[in-house]
């Protein structure tokens, strides 16, 4: 763990960083009114469905780690899932 | 009868401009950072303030300026060609805003140029006080300048003909009306409203604002034709 290559664009590259993903995770579920301690018991659980996707994989991109969390946020809230999976594509 | 005719050519170039959705965006993205970082709702209340001041203040200064380069370029009366390019520009306007204003049907991002993008969402980020969300509403009306420009021009056309005591309280309703989503967006993300389920709306109602922004825009257009070229060349 902790090898995986990330794209984030065609420029930049940096290796999977799990703490960064949570974040992100938890700053959303905070912006949808979940309380912080709910926000990041769950959001830990994504992040390690995300990390076990990721053990076979040597080089993702950023896109692809969003897709594969909004997808393992699904069962825990629906909205959230969407929410996050569109966090990007604000403006 | 020709103050009630400038009074609503700024009106609706005021609405289009409330149309515009980049500072829209923008709020929802700070709102999204700061409900992590802010903590307490009044803090989250502070900064959203400061950013709707910042982009209000912005819009207000840009107005005024172009007020100001309109009386010191053509005098208090508009001249033809100025009322021709200006409906020129609002017919472009329009045709943007119905095709290309957004980029894919399922989300709401912008056709602005991706660094800007990128600029804007790591500002987000950063934004730690309540200058920085100051600097931030600046910044996203500034990024939209192109078409801000068309609208403010319209709209300080219509405020320069407008008797004199009329003028101030007309930029002030511009400037108002122009923040008036921006308002109404923080007041529900402040009481029940989620970030995700402003997004929701805005992602499902898109097709219609964009062709209300459009529509609207073209029929400034032809209103401006009809109601101020017409009769100034005398047709």
């Amino acid at each position: 763990m902790g090898r995986t290559i990330v794209h984030h664009n065609h420029k930049k590259r940096d290796l999977f960083k799990p703490e960064r993903l949570l974040n992100s995770l938890v700053t959303c579920a905070l912006a949808n009114r979940w309380p912080e301690g709910k926000a990041s018991d769950t959001m830990t659980h994504v992040v390690r469905d995300v990390e076990k996707w990721l053990e076979k994989r040597a080089l993702v991109t950023s896109k692809d780690i969003r897709r594969v969390a909004a997808k393992s946020l699904e069962r825990f809230d629906k909205d959230l899932a969407e929410s996050y999976a569109m966090g990007d594509k604000i403006i | 009868m020709d103050a009630l005719l400038n009074f609503s050519i700024v009106t609706l170039a005021a609405l289009i401009h409330a149309s515009f959705q980049l500072s829209v965006g923008c709020l929802i993205l700070l709102f999204h950072h700061s409900f992590a970082t802010a903590k307490t709702r009044a803090r989250n209340r502070e900064f959203v303030g400061s950013y709707i001041s910042g982009a209000g203040l912005t819009i207000f200064l840009v107005l005024s300026a172009t007020c100001y380069w309109l009386v010191e370029s053509f005098g208090w009366e508009a001249p033809s060609l100025l009322l021709s390019i200006e409906a020129g520009l609002l017919f472009v306007l329009g045709i943007i805003l119905v095709f290309f204003y957004y980029r894919g049907s399922k989300h709401t991002e912008l056709y602005l140029p991706r660094g800007l993008a990128k600029f804007l969402t790591e500002r987000i980020k950063k934004t730690s006080n309540n200058h920085e969300a100051f600097i931030f509403g600046v910044s996203s009306v500034l990024g939209e300048l192109p078409f801000v420009i068309v609208v403010a021009l319209v709209g300080a056309s219509g405020i320069v003909a407008l008797p004199e005591d009329l003028r101030p309280l007309t930029v002030l309703l511009y400037v108002l009306i122009s923040i008036l989503p921006l308002i109404i967006i923080s007041v529900s993300l402040g009481n029940s409203h989620t970030v995700g389920s402003i997004q929701k709306w805005r992602v499902r109602n898109k097709t219609f604002l964009k062709i209300m922004a459009g529509l609207g825009a073209l029929v400034l257009g032809a209103y401006l034709i009809v109601f101020k070229l017409v009769p100034l060349i005398g047709m």
